[in-house]
């Protein structure tokens, strides 16, 4: 009896641990089905903005301050222009979870299915053949083989490091340094992305610039990712840009600690830090932003237009207004009013195409490995 | 290359190792306890992530470190109890409630975050306290050695007072001997009176306060915030640190250095661009080969026998 209570009371130990993705009810009425009747090409919604069912499946955990918190305010800032209701799911890093929390969200009637980061490609690969009807968008993805009901938004993430490599080496150079720092999450293809168009960037500014870089090998080890910082800050480097996710609050930390800076990611880490750890936000010159929500907004109202090319993966940049830095009271107040206006230039140059960027979707290691070792100090 | 070899043999780097190998070190502690004990306390990890969320709480809502690091403490050693209680008194068998300790810290210190911080990374909305850096007097002037002795988070001291206590906890203590006897035969221990359940349950709630400390430490001063799954498999090191100590006190405190060392080569390796997943094999190397050789000269001494 005892040993059964025992084990009674250790089930519900785990049983409470075990959360789980849940999506909402399926929809009993088949209304929803009939208003739209989806077919595999784009079609126009005909009826209120505020009556098209959007759902948003996040393939991550909510809470780093960065990428999947930048995806979920594209939830509030949908509510708020259109008056729809946008359900979300947040899945976790199971990856084991997403196909059944797609599969939950297909039954539910949705006219579009939102998602983003490239964790759950294989659940959106796998669930857009099985629903061919069903309309998926990524707002942030790399995938290669879309299927024909997927549309992919591509940030051009080196166009937004290129601006916040010329930020770094324009406080390096004011500060009489001749390298600065990069601290990545892993050494994997999305994150040196960043790394190539952060050296591109502050090549503009020193063509002779030293470029460090280390990697945590975790998105989540603030520990670690505040050894990271403190080893390049303690090297010399007064300017690091973080590319690590909920890492990076450690480099943040590490700057803080040494008294030097760092370019955030992803959202505007400043923002989002300055109520809460001021003295945090005051280390932080500018942050590398994916304008996620309004790339949701502008995706959205084209969707509802029947204008989205499902099937394809198209490119937003600098040009299409879908990356860029952050300008807040920190960055005016960390960098000159004549640097501002050297980025600026920067920015005009890139969009009118005078610059030319290194292509970082499908560069090889080889290459990459190459750009990374010419720079190191 | 020359940047690496300078980084190794610089201040900074040495000083690190020091405070990577403070949660190492208290939670191998408690693992030798445990061990010893013959009750093997996997849920280090878990403990460690419960308190380092009560001593992050704690430490906001009074304004206080020291009562962050108490809660922290009271926290790990309430859910050693626990263990303690379903493994004595419930006979559950200890590496599942380990596992249940471990699953329910991982969610629930997220669900708690998610209630008190409405965020469910990191607890950095959560204005906290943490605990002092100590400043030495005297060591601390000496050159080189004052830089790297002095100036360390209270609980890197205090965790090589826990490598000191442990060892003369198990060398020459009533209850250390009470420790190993039942570890080593239950049976016998019991017939000259020695109650079994009370010792480990001793055991086992030693070492909630090694994870208390551990805890308090990652939350408290090696960062000033809690954030999801922080302790990021430092407890599970602590227990292989444990094995290759051979489940003694300076042994395991050896191997936790080589740990620390390695982690701290690592980092450094990473910012120079070599392959830092190379350098982190390093250990488990140097532990396979330690363990071969020491059992090649088991194997032989029992030849001669």
């Amino acid at each position: 009896m005892k040993k059964k209570i025992a084990l009674l009371v250790m089930c519900i130990i785990l049983g409470v641990t075990f959360t789980g993705c849940s999506a909402p009810e399926p929809e009993e009425n088949a209304a929803a089905e009939n208003t739209v009747s989806n077919t595999a090409e784009a079609e126009k919604f005909e009826g209120n903005a505020a009556d098209y069912k959007v759902a948003l499946l996040i393939p991550g955990s909510l809470g780093d301050k960065s990428f999947f918190d930048a995806s979920y305010e594209a939830v509030g800032l949908l509510e708020e222009e259109y008056g729809m209701k946008v359900d979300y799911v947040e899945c976790g890093t199971d990856a084991s979870k997403y196909y059944p929390a797609y599969v939950d969200l297909c039954q539910g009637g949705y006219d579009l299915i939102l998602t983003v980061s490239s964790n759950g490609d294989d659940a959106l690969t796998q669930i857009a053949e099985e629903y061919p009807d069903q309309k998926f968008i990524s707002l942030d993805g790399e995938m290669d083989d879309i299927p024909s009901n997927v549309y992919i938004i591509a940030p051009k993430n080196n166009e937004m490091s290129y601006l916040a490599g010329a930020v770094a080496a324009l406080k390096a150079q004011e500060l009489g340094d001749t390298a600065i720092g990069f601290v990545g999450g892993m050494d994997i293809p999305g994150i040196n992305e960043f790394l190539v168009g952060y050296i591109e960037g502050a090549q503009q500014i020193m063509p002779e610039i030293k470029v460090q870089s280390s990697y945590v090998g975790s998105f989540t080890d603030t520990a670690k990712g505040k050894e990271n910082g403190l080893l390049l800050y303690n090297s010399g480097i007064s300017v690091v840009f973080t590319a690590a996710g909920q890492s990076g609050i450690g480099v943040i930390d590490a700057a803080v600690q040494t008294g030097k800076y760092v370019i955030g990611v992803d959202s505007d880490q400043a923002e989002a830090l300055k109520e809460s750890q001021p003295e945090m936000a005051d280390v932080v010159i500018t942050s590398a932003i994916k304008k996620i929500p309004q790339n949701a907004l502008y995706i959205v109202q084209k969707a509802m237009d029947g204008e989205v090319n499902y099937g394809a993966k198209e490119y937003y940049g600098l040009k299409e207004e879908a990356v860029g830095i952050a300008d807040n009271e920190f960055y005016q107040k960390l960098m000159s009013d004549e640097n501002r206006q050297t980025i600026e230039e920067l920015k005009e140059k890139v969009m009118n195409g005078e610059v030319e960027l290194t292509e970082t979707m499908g560069l090889t290691t080889e290459e990459l490995v190459e750009i990374r070792d010419s720079v190191r100090p | 290359m020359k940047g690496f070899i300078n980084l190794i043999f610089s201040v900074d780097f040495v000083y690190s190792i020091f405070r990577v190998m403070t949660p190492l070190l208290f939670a191998s502690m408690g693992a030798v306890i445990s061990d010893i004990a013959g009750v093997p306390n996997i849920a280090l990890e878990g403990l460690m992530l419960m308190a380092a969320f009560a001593g992050m709480y704690f430490s906001y809502l009074t304004q206080s470190a020291a009562v962050g690091l108490l809660m922290a403490l009271l926290i790990a050693i309430t859910f050693a109890g626990v263990l303690a209680f379903f493994t004595l008194y419930y006979k559950t068998n200890i590496i599942l409630g380990g596992i249940a300790l471990n699953s329910l810290a991982s969610g629930g210190t997220v669900f708690f975050l998610y209630l008190v911080a409405n965020d469910k990374g990191t607890s950095v909305s959560l204005a906290s306290k943490t605990l002092p850096n100590i400043h030495i007097p005297i060591i601390e002037n000496i050159p080189i050695l004052g830089d790297i002795l002095s100036g360390h988070n209270i609980l890197t001291y205090v965790s090589v007072l826990a490598v000191i206590f442990t060892y003369y906890l198990l060398k020459s203590t009533d209850l250390g001997y009470h420790i190993r006897a039942v570890g080593e035969k239950k049976e016998a221990a019991e017939s000259v009176g020695i109650s079994t359940i009370k010792t480990q349950a001793i055991a086992l709630l030693l070492s909630g306060v090694m994870c208390g400390f551990g805890g308090a430490f990652m939350s408290m001063g090696y960062v000033s915030w809690f954030s999801r799954d922080m302790l990021s498999s430092r407890g599970w090191i602590a227990l292989a640190a444990e094995a290759m100590g051979r489940q003694t006190a300076i042994g395991t405190a050896a191997a936790s250095l080589l740990f620390g060392v390695a982690d701290a080569v690592s980092n450094a390796a990473a910012a120079q661009g070599l392959p830092s997943d190379l350098v982190k094999t390093i250990p488990y190397l140097a532990t396979l080969i330690g363990l071969a050789i020491f059992s090649v000269r088991i194997y032989k001494k029992q030849k001669e026998v």
